[in-house]
C-alpha cells in the first residue's frame, strides 16, 4: 500500500476512526499492529510470516540474552540472532545475485553448470525490519537496553508502519520507550504541512524528473555531456525527493499517531566533505551502519590501517545493502574511497598543523562544496545504473565534458527537457529557502486558518495538474 | 523536520484538519472544473490537434482532398504544388500532425465534410510492423478539444484493434479531465522550447492547413548517424512482416472511402538512404511488395515514395528539407494527376 494511494486514504481514515474511540493504552497497541500487519500484507500476504519470524526470533533471544551472563551463551544467543535475520536477508535479497554471479564466472572459465538463476521475489522493506530487529538484539548485547517484556510491543516495534518498507530506520531504544506512555493521536499544523510537503516532493519533483532522467540513463552513449550532466543532478534530486519525501510523510503520519521518528534527512547536498555527507543522508542507515557495523569491527581503534579498513568495509557493505546488483557495491566502494581520502588529507594537515581546521572563508566553502558534490553526482551514475558498460560510458562522459551543447533535435521534446529544468530550478529554490530561512512546512505551520485554506486550495490544484499519468514506486521500497 | 525548531505548533481540532484536508478537495475541484478550458487555453504539442478538428468541423472549409500522415508528411508534402498538377487546381488540406499514426488518422475521417471526394493517406512503413493504437495522451487531447467518436469509428476501433480501445472509450468524462493534466507540464515545455529553438517555426506548424513545416536546421552527421539508430530502432534488421491490426486498419480506411463514395490514394512515405543500413536488406521492398498488392486487391492508387528522396534532401533522420518537400509535393501531384486526379 503506497501513501499517495486511495486505499490508503481509506485505510488511514478507518484507522483513526478506531484509534479515535479506544481509548486504553494496550487495545491501541493491537490496533496499530494489526493495522501495520494489513499494511504490509495489502502488497503480499505471505510475507507477513518473516515478519513474524523475526519478531518472534528476536523477542525470545533478546529476552535470553538479558537474562544471560555467561559469555560464550550471550554469544551464542546473538550469533542465533544474526543468523536467522541475515539469513533471511540473504536468502530473500542476494541469494539471486550470488547464483547469477557464480553462474557468469563459470560459463567465463567454459563450465556449464546445470543450475539455473534463482529468481526470489524480494519482500519489500526486509533490509529495514531486519535491521531494526537486530539492532534490538546488538543493544541488548551490549547491555545498552533491557529486553522489553511486551510481546505486543516488540511487535509494533518490528512492524510498525509509517515506517516499515523504507525506513527510517528506528531503534528500540528510542521506539519503546514511546509505547510506555500514553500513545494518543496529535495533529498540529506543522505536521499536516509536513505530510504534504512529503508528498509533493514525492509525486510533483520525483515523478516528473524520471520522464527525463530515465531515457537518458537508458541510453548514455547517445547523449552529449550535458545531457549526462543533467540527468545525474535531476536524479541526484528525484533519488532524494523520492526517498526524503517518503520520511517525510511516514514521520507526519507517526506523529499523528503519536510517536516521533528520527530525522533521516538534513541537508545532503550542502554537505562539504564525505563525513558531513553521511551525517546528513539517510541518517537512520548511516548511523545504523556506525553503530553495529564500524564500530564491531573495531571502528578507530586500531590504528590508522585498520579505520580504513573498516570504513572501506562498511561502506561496500553499506552499498550492498541498498540492492543485490554489483553496481551498488561500486557506489559503496566510490563512497568508501573518499571517506578513506578525507581522512588521509584531514590527518596529513593536522600533521603539518595540529590546530588545523578547515576554512570557512566562502570561497573554501565553494570549493569544497563543489568537490564534494561533483563526487557524489558521480557516484549517483554508478548507484543508478545497473549495466557496466552504460556506468562506464557515462562516468567518462560525466568526467570528461565533450563541451558540446548542439542539443536542438537530440528528441529532448518528448522527455519533457524544459519543464525537467524548471523543476530543477524550484528545488533548487526550496532548498535554499529551507536552508536559510528554515523548512517550508515551520513556516506554514503558524499561518491562520483561512491563510493555510488558502494554501491548501492551491496545493490540490498544483497536485491536479502536475501529478504525472504515469505513477513510479518509491525507489527505496525495491531494497 | 527541524529539531531545533523550538516554535510551539498549536495542535489541530479534527474541524481544523476537516477544513485543511476539504480545502485541498477544493482545489481538485476548480482544477477538474477549470480542465476544458485551461487545456484549450494553454499552448501544447498537440495544439495541431485542435486546429484541425476545428478545420473540420466549422464548416468553413470545403477542402476537395485532405493528406494524412506523421511529422514526414507535415515536413515533406505541400498540397498546394499538389494542387497545381491537379485538374482544375482543387484545394487540399495537408491534415497531418506530430505522430499521428495510422488509427489517429482514422479518427479524423468522421469529421471529414462532403466537400472531400479523396482521401490521401500516407503510411510510414515501419508502422505496418507495429501493433499501434492511439496512445492515452493524443486521444485525449482529442477528447478535449471536443471529438467525440461515432458508433462506426467506435465499431471501427474494437474490429481493429479488438479489447484494446476499452482503455479509451471506456473512460468517463471526469477521467478524460484528470487525464487532461499532462498538457500543465508540456505548457512549460512547447513554451520555452519556442523561445528557444528559433529554427523552427512552429506557428506554421501548428496552424498551416497546407505545409506545415517545422523547418528545422540540418543534423550535423554525428546526429544524423544517432537519429538514423533512433528512427530504425523499432524495425533494426527485422524483416518485413504486416501485423494484423495495421492491415486490418489500412482495410477500414480504405471500405470507409468507398462507403462514403470517396477515392482513397495510398502513400508510402519516404525513408532516409542511409537508414538501410539498419534495417533488414528487404524491408523496403517487401514493404513496398505489401503496398502494391494492398492498392491492386482495393483496386486503389498507390504511389511509392519509399527510395524517392536522396540523402541530401532530408535534415534528419527521418524529415524532407525544404526543397526535398518540393520535390517530394512534385513527384506526388505528377502522380495523383496520372491517376485521374
Amino acid at each position: 500500500m503506497l501513501f499517495y494511494t486511495p486505499e490508503f486514504l481509506v485505510f488511514s481514515l478507518v484507522l483513526l476512526a478506531i484509534l479515535g474511540v479506544v481509548h486504553k493504552s494496550e487495545p491501541r497497541k493491537l490496533v496499530l499492529l494489526v493495522a501495520s500487519y494489513i499494511f504490509y500484507m495489502w502488497w503480499n500476504p505471505a510475507f507477513i510470516l518473516l515478519i513474524v519470524f523475526s519478531t518472534v526470533v528476536d523477542y525470545f533471544v533478546g529476552g535470553k540474552l538479558a537474562a544471560e551472563e555467561n559469555l560464550t551463551k550471550r554469544r551464542l544467543l546473538l550469533l542465533a540472532s544474526m543468523v536467522s535475520n541475515l539469513g533471511l536477508l540473504f536468502f530473500f535479497k542476494y541469494a539471486g545475485l550470488f547464483t547469477d554471479s557464480l553462474l557468469g564466472i563459470m560459463q567465463m572459465l567454459g563450465y556449464e553448470p546445470s543450475w539455473v538463476s534463482l529468481n526470489i521475489t524480494l519482500p519489500v522493506g526486509i533490509s529495514f525490519y531486519t535491521f531494526q530487529t537486530m539492532s534490538y538484539t546488538i543493544d541488548i548485547y551490549r547491555k545498552e537496553i533491557p529486553a522489553t517484556k511486551k510481546p505486543l510491543d516488540f511487535a509494533l516495534f518490528v512492524a510498525f508502519f509509517p515506517q516499515l518498507v523504507a525506513g527510517p530506520i528506528v531503534r528500540a531504544a528510542t521506539f519503546l520507550p514511546q509505547l510506555d506512555k500514553d500513545v494518543r493521536l496529535s495533529c498540529d499544523q506543522r505536521t499536516f504541512f509536513l505530510i504534504m510537503r512529503g508528498l509533493a516532493k514525492k509525486v510533483l519533483i520525483a515523478d516528473n524528473l524520471a520522464v527525463f532522467i530515465d531515457p537518458v540513463f537508458s541510453a548514455p552513449g547517445d547523449w552529449p555531456s550535458i545531457i549526462i550532466w543533467l540527468a545525474t543532478i535531476a536524479f541526484a534530486i528525484q533519488i532524494y525527493c523520492d526517498f526524503s519525501g517518503y520520511s517525510d510523510i511516514a514521520i507526519g503520519i507517526a506523529r499523528i499517531l503519536g510517536f516521533t521518528l528520527p530525522l533521516n534527512f538534513n541537508h545532503p547536498y550542502s554537505a562539504r566533505n564525505p563525513s558531513d555527507f553521511w551525517r546528513r543522508w539517510h541518517i537512520s542507515l548511516s548511523s545504523w551502519l556506525r553503530d553495529y557495523l564500524y564500530i564491531s569491527l573495531g571502528g578507530n581503534r586500531d590504528g590508522a590501517i585498520a579505520t580504513y579498513r573498516n570504513l572501506m568495509l562498511t561502506m561496500l557493505l553499506g552499498g550492498l545493502w541498498h540492492g543485490a546488483s554489483w553496481n551498488f557495491v561500486v557506489w559503496g566502494f566510490l563512497h568508501g574511497a573518499i571517506l578513506v581520502g578525507h581522512r588521509l588529507y584531514t590527518s596529513y594537515r593536522r600533521k603539518l598543523n595540529p590546530d588545523w581546521r578547515p576554512g570557512n572563508s566562502v570561497i573554501g566553502y565553494a570549493i569544497s562544496l563543489f568537490l564534494m558534490q561533483y563526487f557524489v553526482l558521480i557516484t549517483w551514475i554508478t548507484f543508478r545504473i545497473t549495466d557496466f558498460a552504460d556506468m562506464n560510458t557515462a562516468v567518462w562522459k560525466f568526467v570528461l565534458f565533450d563541451f558540446n551543447f548542439d542539443i536542438a533535435g537530440l528528441g529532448l521534446g518528448g522527455m519533457s527537457f524544459f519543464s525537467t529544468l524548471v523543476l530543477m530550478g524550484l528545488f533548487t529554490i526550496f532548498t535554499v529557502f529551507s536552508q536559510r530561512r528554515g523548512h517550508v512546512e515551520n513556516y506554514l505551520g503558524t499561518l491562520s486558518l483561512p491563510k493555510a485554506s488558502a494554501v491548501c486550495v492551491a496545493a490540490g490544484f498544483t497536485f491536479f495538474y502536475l501529478w504525472p499519468l504515469k505513477q513510479a514506486p518509491f525507489i527505496y521500497f525495491q531494497f | 523536520m527541524s529539531q531545533t525548531d523550538s516554535t510551539n505548533y498549536p495542535e489541530l481540532p479534527a474541524s481544523k484538519i476537516l477544513m485543511l484536508v476539504g480545502s485541498i478537495l477544493l482545489g481538485i475541484v476548480v482544477a477538474i472544473l477549470l480542465a476544458p478550458t485551461v487545456f484549450k487555453a494553454v499552448p501544447t504539442d498537440l495544439a495541431r490537434t485542435n486546429v484541425l478538428l476545428t478545420t473540420l468541423s466549422s464548416g468553413e472549409h470545403q477542402p476537395k482532398y485532405v493528406v494524412f500522415g506523421n511529422s514526414v508528411v507535415m515536413q515533406g508534402i505541400d498540397t498546394r504544388i499538389l494542387s497545381e498538377y491537379l485538374q482544375g487546381q482543387p484545394t487540399g488540406y495537408n491534415l497531418s500532425s506530430t505522430g499521428q499514426n495510422l488509427l489517429e488518422s482514422a479518427l479524423y475521417y468522421q469529421e471529414l465534410p462532403d466537400s472531400v471526394d479523396t482521401i490521401v493517406q500516407v503510411v510510414y512503413p515501419k508502422l505496418l510492423m507495429a501493433a499501434e493504437m492511439i496512445n492515452l495522451q493524443k486521444y485525449n487531447a482529442m477528447y478535449m478539444f471536443g471529438y467525440r467518436p461515432d458508433e462506426e469509428t467506435r465499431q471501427m476501433m474494437y474490429e481493429v484493434y479488438v479489447s484494446k480501445p476499452e482503455n479509451l472509450l471506456g473512460r468517463s468524462t471526469v477521467d478524460q479531465y484528470f487525464i487532461s493534466r499532462w498538457a500543465a507540464r508540456q505548457t512549460i515545455d512547447t513554451a520555452v522550447r519556442n523561445r528557444v529553438r528559433s529554427d523552427m517555426t512552429l506557428d506554421a506548424a501548428r496552424n498551416d492547413l497546407f505545409f506545415p513545416s517545422s523547418r528545422g536546421d540540418a543534423m550535423t552527421p554525428a546526429k544524423l548517424e544517432l537519429d538514423l539508430i533512433r528512427a530504425s530502432a523499432t524495425i533494426r534488421e527485422k524483416p518485413f512482416t504486416i501485423y494484423q491490426s495495421p492491415e486490418r486498419q489500412i482495410q477500414a480506411m480504405a471500405d470507409f472511402a468507398k462507403r462514403t463514395g470517396r477515392r482513397f490514394v495510398l502513400i508510402s512515405s519516404p525513408l532516409h538512404p542511409e537508414a538501410q543500413k539498419y534495417e533488414d536488406p528487404a524491408f523496403r521492398a517487401d514493404a513496398n511488395a505489401w503496398f502494391k498488392e494492398f492498392a491492386r486487391r482495393n483496386d486503389i492508387l498507390y504511389i511509392d515514395t519509399i527510395n524517392y528522396l536522396p540523402a541530401d534532401l532530408f535534415i534528419d533522420g527521418l524529415h524532407p528539407s525544404e526543397q526535398g518537400a518540393e520535390i517530394l509535393s512534385r513527384h506526388i501531384g505528377e502522380q495523383l494527376a496520372q491517376g485521374g486526379l
